[in-house]
Protein backbone atom coordinates (compact mmCIF):
# COMPACT_ATOMS: atom_id res chain seq x y z
CA UNK A 1 0.00 0.00 0.00
CA UNK A 2 1.48 2.95 -1.12
CA UNK A 3 0.27 5.19 1.85
CA UNK A 4 2.31 2.68 3.88
CA UNK A 5 5.08 3.30 2.01
CA UNK A 6 4.92 6.56 2.27
CA UNK A 7 5.19 6.29 5.92
CA UNK A 8 8.37 4.29 6.86
CA UNK A 9 10.70 5.45 7.77
CA UNK A 10 13.60 3.96 6.01
CA UNK A 11 11.86 5.27 2.43
CA UNK A 12 11.10 8.29 4.29
CA UNK A 13 14.90 8.98 5.04
CA UNK A 14 15.87 7.94 1.43
CA UNK A 15 13.25 10.21 -0.12
CA UNK A 16 14.44 13.34 2.10
CA UNK A 17 17.96 13.22 0.99
CA UNK A 18 17.20 13.03 -2.61
CA UNK A 19 15.31 16.08 -2.24
CA UNK A 20 18.30 17.66 -0.16
CA UNK A 21 20.24 16.38 -3.35
CA UNK A 22 18.02 18.20 -5.39
CA UNK A 23 18.13 21.11 -4.26
CA UNK A 24 21.72 21.34 -3.93
CA UNK A 25 22.00 20.65 -7.27
CA UNK A 26 19.91 23.23 -8.38
CA UNK A 27 21.64 26.21 -6.73
CA UNK A 28 24.40 25.01 -8.27
CA UNK A 29 22.74 25.46 -11.22
CA UNK A 30 21.44 29.16 -9.95
CA UNK A 31 24.86 30.33 -8.46
CA UNK A 32 26.82 29.02 -12.41
CA UNK A 33 23.86 31.04 -14.24
CA UNK A 34 24.48 34.42 -12.04
CA UNK A 35 28.11 34.24 -12.80
CA UNK A 36 28.26 33.53 -16.16
CA UNK A 37 26.77 36.95 -16.56
CA UNK A 38 29.32 38.10 -14.07
CA UNK A 39 32.01 36.63 -15.97
CA UNK A 40 30.73 37.41 -19.21
CA UNK A 41 30.71 41.06 -18.51
CA UNK A 42 33.78 41.10 -16.46
CA UNK A 43 35.79 39.97 -19.89
CA UNK A 44 33.90 42.33 -22.08
CA UNK A 45 35.36 44.97 -19.75
CA UNK A 46 39.04 43.79 -19.59
CA UNK A 47 38.90 43.86 -23.28
CA UNK A 48 37.49 47.13 -23.69
CA UNK A 49 40.24 48.54 -21.37
CA UNK A 50 42.94 46.53 -22.88
CA UNK A 51 42.16 47.95 -25.88
CA UNK A 52 40.70 51.24 -24.80
CA UNK A 53 42.14 52.92 -22.04
CA UNK A 54 45.39 53.95 -23.39
CA UNK A 55 42.96 56.40 -25.47
CA UNK A 56 41.53 57.72 -23.17
CA UNK A 57 42.57 61.03 -22.29
CA UNK A 58 41.53 64.96 -21.73
CA UNK A 59 41.66 65.48 -25.70
CA UNK A 60 39.85 62.58 -26.09
CA UNK A 61 37.19 63.83 -24.28
CA UNK A 62 37.33 67.03 -25.06
CA UNK A 63 38.55 66.42 -29.07
CA UNK A 64 35.74 66.61 -32.46
CA UNK A 65 35.89 63.47 -34.54
CA UNK A 66 38.94 63.33 -37.12
CA UNK A 67 40.27 61.49 -40.00
CA UNK A 68 43.43 60.85 -37.82
CA UNK A 69 42.70 59.06 -35.10
CA UNK A 70 45.18 60.36 -32.30
CA UNK A 71 43.36 63.09 -33.08
CA UNK A 72 39.89 62.57 -32.62
CA UNK A 73 37.66 63.21 -29.69
CA UNK A 74 33.77 62.70 -28.90
CA UNK A 75 32.81 66.43 -27.23
CA UNK A 76 30.22 66.50 -29.69
CA UNK A 77 29.03 62.96 -29.12
CA UNK A 78 29.04 63.47 -26.19
CA UNK A 79 27.16 66.74 -25.92
CA UNK A 80 24.78 65.14 -28.40
CA UNK A 81 23.86 62.14 -26.09
CA UNK A 82 23.19 64.72 -23.22
CA UNK A 83 21.06 66.94 -25.06
CA UNK A 84 19.07 64.02 -26.62
CA UNK A 85 18.84 61.87 -23.08
CA UNK A 86 17.92 65.69 -21.24
CA UNK A 87 15.22 66.29 -24.48
CA UNK A 88 13.88 63.00 -24.21
CA UNK A 89 12.91 63.17 -20.05
CA UNK A 90 11.43 65.88 -20.90
CA UNK A 91 9.12 65.20 -23.65
CA UNK A 92 8.27 61.37 -22.25
CA UNK A 93 8.09 61.06 -18.71
CA UNK A 94 4.93 63.24 -18.00
CA UNK A 95 3.24 61.87 -20.95
CA UNK A 96 4.23 58.37 -19.98
CA UNK A 97 3.51 59.08 -16.77
CA UNK A 98 0.31 60.59 -17.22
CA UNK A 99 -0.82 58.02 -19.71
CA UNK A 100 0.09 55.03 -16.97
CA UNK A 101 -2.26 57.41 -13.91
CA UNK A 102 -5.15 57.10 -16.63
CA UNK A 103 -5.29 53.91 -17.82
CA UNK A 104 -4.61 52.55 -13.88
CA UNK A 105 -6.39 54.63 -12.46
CA UNK A 106 -9.13 57.07 -14.19
CA UNK A 107 -10.21 54.76 -17.28
CA UNK A 108 -12.75 52.68 -16.12
CA UNK A 109 -11.87 49.06 -17.69
CA UNK A 110 -13.83 49.18 -21.08
CA UNK A 111 -13.58 48.68 -24.46
CA UNK A 112 -11.24 51.98 -25.11
CA UNK A 113 -8.87 51.38 -22.10
CA UNK A 114 -8.43 47.63 -22.80
CA UNK A 115 -7.57 48.67 -26.81
CA UNK A 116 -5.35 51.48 -25.69
CA UNK A 117 -3.63 49.00 -23.47
CA UNK A 118 -3.13 46.04 -25.95
CA UNK A 119 -1.59 48.69 -28.20
CA UNK A 120 0.96 50.03 -25.67
CA UNK A 121 2.18 46.42 -25.51
CA UNK A 122 2.27 45.96 -28.64
CA UNK A 123 4.58 49.31 -29.15
CA UNK A 124 6.75 48.17 -26.60
CA UNK A 125 7.89 45.42 -28.87
CA UNK A 126 8.06 47.33 -31.81
CA UNK A 127 11.95 47.01 -33.50
CA UNK A 128 13.97 50.14 -32.93
CA UNK A 129 14.30 50.82 -36.42
CA UNK A 130 10.88 51.45 -36.92
CA UNK A 131 10.95 54.11 -34.38
CA UNK A 132 13.14 55.23 -36.89
CA UNK A 133 11.46 55.31 -39.61
CA UNK A 134 8.64 56.88 -38.22
CA UNK A 135 10.72 59.82 -36.72
CA UNK A 136 12.37 60.12 -40.07
CA UNK A 137 8.71 60.57 -41.99
CA UNK A 138 6.77 62.18 -39.15
CA UNK A 139 9.67 64.33 -37.64
CA UNK A 140 12.34 65.04 -40.39
CA UNK A 141 10.13 65.41 -42.84
CA UNK A 142 6.48 66.43 -42.03
CA UNK A 143 7.16 68.75 -39.01
CA UNK A 144 10.01 70.13 -41.34
CA UNK A 145 12.46 69.49 -38.00
CA UNK A 146 15.58 68.71 -39.89
CA UNK A 147 18.19 66.03 -38.60
CA UNK A 148 18.10 67.87 -35.67
CA UNK A 149 18.13 67.04 -32.13
CA UNK A 150 14.87 68.08 -31.41
CA UNK A 151 13.56 65.20 -34.00
CA UNK A 152 16.21 62.68 -32.44
CA UNK A 153 14.61 63.51 -28.78
CA UNK A 154 11.28 63.10 -30.30
CA UNK A 155 11.75 59.89 -31.97
CA UNK A 156 13.42 58.51 -28.62
CA UNK A 157 10.56 59.21 -26.91
CA UNK A 158 8.35 57.34 -28.64
CA UNK A 159 10.35 54.59 -28.67
CA UNK A 160 10.47 54.69 -24.61
CA UNK A 161 6.92 55.89 -23.72
CA UNK A 162 5.37 52.10 -23.88
CA UNK A 163 8.51 50.99 -21.73
CA UNK A 164 7.54 54.15 -19.15
CA UNK A 165 4.32 53.83 -19.49
CA UNK A 166 4.23 49.85 -18.50
CA UNK A 167 6.74 49.67 -15.55
CA UNK A 168 4.68 53.24 -14.34
CA UNK A 169 1.38 50.99 -14.48
CA UNK A 170 2.98 47.72 -12.99
CA UNK A 171 4.39 50.37 -9.85
CA UNK A 172 0.65 51.62 -9.77
CA UNK A 173 -0.68 48.06 -9.28
CA UNK A 174 1.43 47.25 -6.71
CA UNK A 175 -0.02 49.88 -4.49
CA UNK A 176 -2.23 48.49 -2.42
CA UNK A 177 -5.73 49.06 -2.58
CA UNK A 178 -6.29 49.97 0.77
CA UNK A 179 -4.08 53.15 0.31
CA UNK A 180 -6.38 54.05 -2.06
CA UNK A 181 -9.62 53.53 -0.45
CA UNK A 182 -8.01 55.07 3.02
CA UNK A 183 -7.33 58.39 1.04
CA UNK A 184 -10.71 57.97 -0.75
CA UNK A 185 -12.86 57.45 3.04
CA UNK A 186 -10.81 61.04 4.44
CA UNK A 187 -13.01 62.93 1.35
CA UNK A 188 -9.51 62.62 -1.06
CA UNK A 189 -10.81 63.47 -4.99
CA UNK A 190 -9.05 61.02 -7.51
CA UNK A 191 -6.42 63.49 -8.05
CA UNK A 192 -5.70 63.90 -4.80
CA UNK A 193 -5.71 60.13 -3.98
CA UNK A 194 -3.59 59.93 -6.90
CA UNK A 195 -1.18 62.76 -6.16
CA UNK A 196 -1.13 62.21 -2.09
CA UNK A 197 -1.72 58.22 -1.56
CA UNK A 198 -0.80 56.61 -4.76
CA UNK A 199 2.26 58.53 -6.34
CA UNK A 200 4.77 58.63 -3.24
CA UNK A 201 3.61 55.08 -3.03
CA UNK A 202 4.89 54.30 -6.39
CA UNK A 203 7.16 56.75 -6.82
CA UNK A 204 10.59 54.39 -6.45
CA UNK A 205 9.58 51.94 -8.79
CA UNK A 206 8.33 54.74 -11.22
CA UNK A 207 11.83 55.65 -11.00
CA UNK A 208 13.47 52.90 -11.61
CA UNK A 209 11.09 52.44 -14.56
CA UNK A 210 12.04 56.16 -16.23
CA UNK A 211 15.30 55.52 -15.70
CA UNK A 212 15.71 51.90 -17.23
CA UNK A 213 13.90 53.23 -20.52
CA UNK A 214 16.50 56.37 -20.63
CA UNK A 215 19.26 54.27 -20.50
CA UNK A 216 17.98 52.20 -23.47
CA UNK A 217 16.74 55.60 -24.75
CA UNK A 218 21.06 56.54 -24.52
CA UNK A 219 22.10 53.44 -25.55
CA UNK A 220 20.32 53.08 -28.90
CA UNK A 221 21.79 53.43 -32.34
CA UNK A 222 19.27 52.05 -35.32
CA UNK A 223 16.60 54.50 -34.98
CA UNK A 224 19.35 57.90 -35.08
CA UNK A 225 20.77 56.49 -37.93
CA UNK A 226 17.49 56.22 -39.50
CA UNK A 227 16.71 59.76 -39.30
CA UNK A 228 20.11 60.52 -40.42
CA UNK A 229 22.16 61.30 -37.45
CA UNK A 230 25.06 62.30 -38.64
CA UNK A 231 28.62 60.39 -38.01
CA UNK A 232 30.82 63.27 -38.54
CA UNK A 233 29.99 66.28 -36.56
CA UNK A 234 33.17 68.36 -36.15
CA UNK A 235 31.49 71.11 -33.60
CA UNK A 236 29.60 70.73 -30.32
CA UNK A 237 25.50 71.35 -30.95
CA UNK A 238 24.38 74.56 -29.83
CA UNK A 239 20.77 74.52 -29.49
CA UNK A 240 18.29 71.35 -30.20
CA UNK A 241 17.80 72.52 -33.40
CA UNK A 242 21.60 71.55 -34.48
CA UNK A 243 21.86 68.82 -36.25
CA UNK A 244 23.63 66.15 -33.99
CA UNK A 245 25.43 62.59 -33.33
CA UNK A 246 25.58 60.55 -29.82
CA UNK A 247 27.82 58.78 -28.58
CA UNK A 248 26.37 55.19 -30.24
CA UNK A 249 26.57 56.40 -33.87
CA UNK A 250 30.07 57.49 -32.87
CA UNK A 251 30.95 54.05 -31.71
CA UNK A 252 29.15 52.12 -34.66
CA UNK A 253 31.23 54.71 -37.00
CA UNK A 254 34.05 53.91 -35.74
CA UNK A 255 34.02 50.57 -35.56
CA UNK A 256 32.44 50.15 -38.86
CA UNK A 257 36.51 51.42 -40.25
CA UNK A 258 39.06 48.80 -41.02
CA UNK A 259 41.48 50.77 -39.13
CA UNK A 260 42.55 49.30 -35.60
CA UNK A 261 43.24 52.50 -33.91
CA UNK A 262 39.64 53.13 -35.06
CA UNK A 263 38.56 49.93 -33.14
CA UNK A 264 40.30 51.13 -30.17
CA UNK A 265 39.07 54.57 -30.11
CA UNK A 266 35.41 53.11 -30.30
CA UNK A 267 36.23 50.80 -27.61
CA UNK A 268 37.34 54.01 -25.82
CA UNK A 269 34.28 55.42 -26.60
CA UNK A 270 32.27 52.48 -24.91
CA UNK A 271 34.31 53.00 -21.46
CA UNK A 272 32.77 56.49 -21.61
CA UNK A 273 29.25 55.33 -22.67
CA UNK A 274 29.65 52.58 -19.77
CA UNK A 275 30.15 55.03 -17.23
CA UNK A 276 27.03 57.04 -18.32
CA UNK A 277 25.36 54.11 -17.75
CA UNK A 278 27.06 52.94 -14.66
CA UNK A 279 26.43 57.25 -13.24
CA UNK A 280 22.95 56.74 -14.35
CA UNK A 281 22.28 53.85 -12.21
CA UNK A 282 23.99 55.33 -9.21
CA UNK A 283 21.31 58.04 -9.63
CA UNK A 284 18.65 55.71 -9.76
CA UNK A 285 19.53 54.32 -6.34
CA UNK A 286 20.48 57.65 -4.71
CA UNK A 287 17.39 58.44 -5.64
CA UNK A 288 15.20 55.65 -4.54
CA UNK A 289 17.31 55.18 -1.36
CA UNK A 290 16.60 59.12 -0.68
CA UNK A 291 12.34 58.79 -1.80
CA UNK A 292 12.24 55.22 0.28
CA UNK A 293 14.20 57.18 3.37
CA UNK A 294 10.82 60.08 2.49
CA UNK A 295 8.23 57.88 1.82
CA UNK A 296 8.53 54.83 4.41
CA UNK B 1 -17.07 70.88 8.96
CA UNK B 2 -15.47 72.63 12.19
CA UNK B 3 -12.39 70.93 13.77
CA UNK B 4 -12.29 72.91 16.64
CA UNK B 5 -15.17 71.12 18.04
CA UNK B 6 -15.39 72.27 21.90
CA UNK B 7 -15.31 68.33 23.49
CA UNK B 8 -15.24 70.11 27.18
CA UNK B 9 -18.89 71.26 26.66
CA UNK B 10 -20.02 67.95 25.20
CA UNK B 11 -18.61 65.90 28.11
CA UNK B 12 -20.20 67.84 30.55
CA UNK B 13 -23.36 67.14 28.86
CA UNK B 14 -24.52 64.29 30.68
CA UNK B 15 -26.78 61.69 29.14
CA UNK B 16 -29.82 60.63 31.38
CA UNK B 17 -31.75 57.33 30.74
CA UNK B 18 -34.39 59.67 29.37
CA UNK B 19 -32.32 61.17 26.85
CA UNK B 20 -30.69 57.64 26.13
CA UNK B 21 -34.61 57.04 24.65
CA UNK B 22 -35.06 60.33 23.07
CA UNK B 23 -31.43 59.71 20.42
CA UNK B 24 -32.94 60.26 17.38
CA UNK B 25 -32.32 58.64 14.21
CA UNK B 26 -28.57 59.84 12.43
CA UNK B 27 -28.40 57.02 9.46
CA UNK B 28 -32.23 55.98 8.37
CA UNK B 29 -31.10 52.68 5.79
CA UNK B 30 -34.44 52.80 3.94
CA UNK B 31 -35.34 49.71 1.82
CA UNK B 32 -31.91 49.23 0.52
CA UNK B 33 -30.54 47.10 -2.18
CA UNK B 34 -27.24 46.37 -3.97
CA UNK B 35 -26.20 44.97 -7.20
CA UNK B 36 -22.38 43.64 -8.12
CA UNK B 37 -22.88 43.39 -12.09
CA UNK B 38 -26.14 42.40 -12.36
CA UNK B 39 -26.06 40.04 -9.26
CA UNK B 40 -28.15 41.05 -6.32
CA UNK B 41 -25.73 41.28 -3.23
CA UNK B 42 -28.12 43.13 -0.33
CA UNK B 43 -31.91 43.30 -0.53
CA UNK B 44 -34.51 46.06 0.85
CA UNK B 45 -32.16 46.40 3.93
CA UNK B 46 -34.40 49.13 6.15
CA UNK B 47 -33.09 50.12 9.78
CA UNK B 48 -32.63 53.15 11.71
CA UNK B 49 -29.02 53.78 13.44
CA UNK B 50 -29.30 56.00 16.34
CA UNK B 51 -27.32 58.73 16.94
CA UNK B 52 -23.89 58.52 19.52
CA UNK B 53 -24.54 54.95 20.28
CA UNK B 54 -22.52 51.71 18.71
CA UNK B 55 -24.05 49.72 16.19
CA UNK B 56 -22.73 46.02 15.37
CA UNK B 57 -23.49 44.77 12.05
CA UNK B 58 -23.17 40.91 12.51
CA UNK B 59 -23.22 37.89 10.09
CA UNK B 60 -21.13 34.99 8.31
CA UNK B 61 -18.79 35.76 5.82
CA UNK B 62 -19.31 36.83 2.85
CA UNK B 63 -23.05 38.15 3.75
CA UNK B 64 -22.24 41.78 2.32
CA UNK B 65 -21.66 43.34 5.77
CA UNK B 66 -18.82 45.30 4.29
CA UNK B 67 -20.34 45.98 1.01
CA UNK B 68 -23.26 47.64 2.90
CA UNK B 69 -20.53 49.82 5.39
CA UNK B 70 -18.75 50.60 2.09
CA UNK B 71 -22.22 52.29 0.40
CA UNK B 72 -22.39 54.17 3.55
CA UNK B 73 -19.68 56.06 2.70
CA UNK B 74 -20.23 55.27 -1.00
CA UNK B 75 -16.99 53.80 -1.91
CA UNK B 76 -18.80 51.82 -4.28
CA UNK B 77 -18.72 54.97 -6.79
CA UNK B 78 -15.68 54.35 -8.46
CA UNK B 79 -16.57 50.81 -9.29
CA UNK B 80 -18.26 50.58 -12.56
CA UNK B 81 -20.32 47.50 -11.91
CA UNK B 82 -21.82 48.94 -8.66
CA UNK B 83 -25.42 50.01 -8.32
CA UNK B 84 -27.76 50.42 -5.24
CA UNK B 85 -31.44 51.00 -4.85
CA UNK B 86 -33.55 52.57 -1.92
CA UNK B 87 -32.31 55.29 0.04
CA UNK B 88 -29.45 56.37 3.34
CA UNK B 89 -30.73 59.33 5.03
CA UNK B 90 -27.94 61.06 6.84
CA UNK B 91 -30.43 63.87 8.82
CA UNK B 92 -32.52 63.99 6.03
CA UNK B 93 -30.39 63.77 3.52
CA UNK B 94 -30.10 60.69 0.88
CA UNK B 95 -26.78 60.42 0.73
CA UNK B 96 -27.10 57.81 -2.25
CA UNK B 97 -28.62 60.81 -4.40
CA UNK B 98 -26.60 61.84 -7.29
CA UNK B 99 -26.80 65.80 -6.14
CA UNK B 100 -24.47 65.28 -2.74
CA UNK B 101 -21.22 65.46 -2.85
CA UNK B 102 -19.22 62.44 -2.42
CA UNK B 103 -15.86 64.23 -0.98
CA UNK B 104 -18.14 66.33 1.81
CA UNK B 105 -19.98 63.17 2.59
CA UNK B 106 -16.93 61.42 3.16
CA UNK B 107 -15.80 64.75 5.66
CA UNK B 108 -18.94 64.05 7.52
CA UNK B 109 -18.91 59.90 7.32
CA UNK B 110 -15.17 58.62 8.51
CA UNK B 111 -14.07 55.11 7.75
CA UNK B 112 -11.65 52.33 9.61
CA UNK B 113 -10.57 49.52 7.58
CA UNK B 114 -10.15 45.47 8.41
CA UNK B 115 -6.30 46.07 8.07
CA UNK B 116 -4.63 48.66 9.26
CA UNK B 117 -3.58 51.08 6.83
CA UNK B 118 -1.84 53.82 7.35
CA UNK B 119 -0.17 56.16 4.74
CA UNK B 120 3.50 55.56 4.19
CA UNK B 121 4.66 58.54 5.80
CA UNK B 122 4.99 59.92 9.31
CA UNK B 123 2.50 59.51 12.14
CA UNK B 124 1.83 63.65 11.62
CA UNK B 125 1.44 62.92 7.78
CA UNK B 126 -1.13 60.22 8.31
CA UNK B 127 -3.18 62.37 10.97
CA UNK B 128 -3.44 65.86 9.14
CA UNK B 129 -3.77 64.51 5.24
CA UNK B 130 -7.55 64.64 5.77
CA UNK B 131 -7.45 68.59 7.20
CA UNK B 132 -4.70 69.51 3.95
CA UNK B 133 -7.10 67.97 1.55
CA UNK B 134 -9.61 70.35 2.39
CA UNK B 135 -7.19 73.24 2.19
CA UNK B 136 -6.00 73.57 6.27
CA UNK B 137 -2.69 74.74 5.66
CA UNK B 138 -2.03 76.98 9.07
CA UNK B 139 0.67 74.74 10.59
CA UNK B 140 -0.59 75.80 14.38
CA UNK B 141 -4.01 74.68 13.36
CA UNK B 142 -2.85 71.35 11.78
CA UNK B 143 -0.54 70.38 15.12
CA UNK B 144 -3.46 71.17 16.99
CA UNK B 145 -5.89 68.97 14.86
CA UNK B 146 -2.87 66.49 15.05
CA UNK B 147 -2.61 66.25 18.90
CA UNK B 148 -6.70 66.26 19.76
CA UNK B 149 -7.04 63.61 17.51
CA UNK B 150 -4.34 61.54 18.77
CA UNK B 151 -5.39 62.60 22.28
CA UNK B 152 -8.85 60.80 21.27
CA UNK B 153 -7.76 57.72 20.45
CA UNK B 154 -5.35 57.43 23.96
CA UNK B 155 -2.10 57.57 21.32
CA UNK B 156 -0.59 61.07 21.85
CA UNK B 157 1.18 59.77 24.73
CA UNK B 158 2.63 57.02 23.11
CA UNK B 159 3.87 58.86 20.02
CA UNK B 160 4.15 62.83 21.05
CA UNK B 161 7.90 62.23 20.53
CA UNK B 162 8.01 60.38 17.52
CA UNK B 163 5.17 62.30 15.53
CA UNK B 164 7.93 62.96 12.32
CA UNK B 165 8.72 59.10 12.48
CA UNK B 166 6.88 56.59 10.06
CA UNK B 167 3.76 55.50 10.83
CA UNK B 168 4.44 51.92 9.53
CA UNK B 169 6.98 51.88 12.59
CA UNK B 170 4.35 51.60 15.18
CA UNK B 171 2.49 48.18 16.27
CA UNK B 172 -0.46 46.75 14.46
CA UNK B 173 -2.71 47.98 17.39
CA UNK B 174 -1.42 51.55 17.25
CA UNK B 175 -1.19 51.85 13.57
CA UNK B 176 -5.18 50.69 13.76
CA UNK B 177 -5.70 53.90 16.68
CA UNK B 178 -3.63 55.89 14.27
CA UNK B 179 -6.29 55.18 11.34
CA UNK B 180 -9.27 56.01 13.86
CA UNK B 181 -7.86 59.64 15.18
CA UNK B 182 -7.00 59.98 11.06
CA UNK B 183 -10.29 59.41 10.69
CA UNK B 184 -11.50 61.51 13.63
CA UNK B 185 -9.60 64.20 12.21
CA UNK B 186 -11.55 65.72 9.77
CA UNK B 187 -14.42 65.80 12.91
CA UNK B 188 -17.14 63.31 11.42
CA UNK B 189 -20.25 62.62 12.42
CA UNK B 190 -20.55 58.92 11.66
CA UNK B 191 -17.51 56.34 12.16
CA UNK B 192 -17.81 53.42 10.19
CA UNK B 193 -15.61 50.63 11.04
CA UNK B 194 -14.93 47.66 9.31
CA UNK B 195 -13.42 44.17 11.68
CA UNK B 196 -11.14 46.98 13.30
CA UNK B 197 -9.67 44.36 15.35
CA UNK B 198 -9.53 41.03 12.88
CA UNK B 199 -5.85 41.85 12.75
CA UNK B 200 -5.36 42.42 15.91
CA UNK B 201 -3.93 40.86 19.52
CA UNK B 202 -6.59 40.25 22.49
CA UNK B 203 -4.44 43.60 24.46
CA UNK B 204 -5.19 45.80 21.10
CA UNK B 205 -8.36 44.83 20.34
CA UNK B 206 -9.21 45.54 24.20
CA UNK B 207 -7.94 48.93 23.51
CA UNK B 208 -10.09 49.38 20.88
CA UNK B 209 -13.20 48.39 21.98
CA UNK B 210 -12.44 50.61 24.81
CA UNK B 211 -12.20 53.33 23.19
CA UNK B 212 -14.80 52.98 20.93
CA UNK B 213 -17.08 53.25 23.59
CA UNK B 214 -15.84 56.55 24.55
CA UNK B 215 -15.99 57.66 20.79
CA UNK B 216 -19.72 57.33 21.11
CA UNK B 217 -20.34 60.27 23.30
CA UNK B 218 -19.28 62.08 20.08
CA UNK B 219 -19.81 60.32 17.31
CA UNK B 220 -22.56 57.70 16.00
CA UNK B 221 -20.18 54.16 15.55
CA UNK B 222 -21.56 51.28 12.66
CA UNK B 223 -18.78 48.49 13.53
CA UNK B 224 -19.00 45.21 11.02
CA UNK B 225 -17.45 42.47 13.79
CA UNK B 226 -17.44 38.52 13.33
CA UNK B 227 -16.23 38.10 16.86
CA UNK B 228 -20.08 37.90 19.28
CA UNK B 229 -17.90 38.64 22.62
CA UNK B 230 -16.90 42.00 20.84
CA UNK B 231 -20.48 42.60 19.49
CA UNK B 232 -21.98 41.79 22.89
CA UNK B 233 -19.25 43.85 24.65
CA UNK B 234 -19.51 47.09 22.67
CA UNK B 235 -22.64 47.28 20.57
CA UNK B 236 -26.03 48.94 21.80
CA UNK B 237 -28.06 47.65 18.81
CA UNK B 238 -27.10 44.81 16.24
CA UNK B 239 -27.86 44.27 13.07
CA UNK B 240 -27.50 40.34 12.24
CA UNK B 241 -27.28 39.68 8.34
CA UNK B 242 -27.66 36.63 6.92
CA UNK B 243 -27.97 34.97 2.88
CA UNK B 244 -29.72 32.22 2.72
CA UNK B 245 -29.56 30.05 -0.27
CA UNK B 246 -29.90 32.53 -3.11
CA UNK B 247 -26.49 34.01 -1.67
CA UNK B 248 -29.12 37.11 -1.22
CA UNK B 249 -28.65 38.74 2.04
CA UNK B 250 -30.78 40.00 3.94
CA UNK B 251 -31.52 41.60 7.36
CA UNK B 252 -32.56 39.18 9.59
CA UNK B 253 -33.34 41.11 12.99
CA UNK B 254 -32.34 44.51 14.08
CA UNK B 255 -32.85 45.09 17.75
CA UNK B 256 -31.15 46.65 21.21
CA UNK B 257 -28.03 44.36 21.98
CA UNK B 258 -29.68 43.59 25.66
CA UNK B 259 -32.62 41.79 23.42
CA UNK B 260 -30.84 40.13 20.66
CA UNK B 261 -27.95 38.66 23.28
CA UNK B 262 -30.78 37.76 25.65
CA UNK B 263 -33.54 36.91 23.26
CA UNK B 264 -33.56 37.00 20.18
CA UNK B 265 -36.65 36.52 18.02
CA UNK B 266 -35.66 35.12 14.82
CA UNK B 267 -34.60 31.43 15.77
CA UNK B 268 -31.21 31.99 13.06
CA UNK B 269 -30.31 34.92 14.51
CA UNK B 270 -30.36 32.46 17.85
CA UNK B 271 -28.44 29.69 15.73
CA UNK B 272 -25.92 32.08 14.48
CA UNK B 273 -25.08 33.68 17.72
CA UNK B 274 -25.22 30.55 19.69
CA UNK B 275 -21.96 29.52 17.02
CA UNK B 276 -24.28 27.23 14.98
CA UNK B 277 -24.62 28.46 11.60
CA UNK B 278 -22.50 30.32 9.41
Amino acid sequence: MEARDLLDPEKLKLKVKRRRKIDKIFSLFALFASLLGLLLLFAFFISLIVKGASWLSLSFLLGTPSRFPEKAGILPALVGSFWLIILTAIFSIPLGIGAAIFLEEYSKKNFIARFIQINISNLAGVPSVVYGILGLAVFVRFLALGRSIIAGSLTMSLLVLPIIIIATQEALKMVPKTIREASFSLGASQWQTVRYAVLPVAFPSILTGIILALARAIGETAPLIAIGALSYVAYVPRSPADPFTVLPVQIYTWVSRPQKEFQDLAAAAIIVLLLLFILLNALVVFLRYQSRKRVR
Amino acid sequence: MSFRLNLSTNNQEKKTKNEELSKKDKLIVSQFSFYYANKKILENISLSIKENSITSIIGPSGCGKTTFLKAINRLHDENIFARSEGAIFLDEENILSKKVDVNLLRTKIGMVFQKPNPFPGTIYHNVTFGPKLFGVKNKEELDWICESSLRKVALWNEVKNKLKTPASALSGGQQQRLCIARAIAMEPEVILMDEPCSALDPISTLKIEDLMIELKEHYTLVVVTHNMQQASRISDYVAFFYAGEDQIARLVEYDKASKIFVNPSNPLTEKYIAGRLG
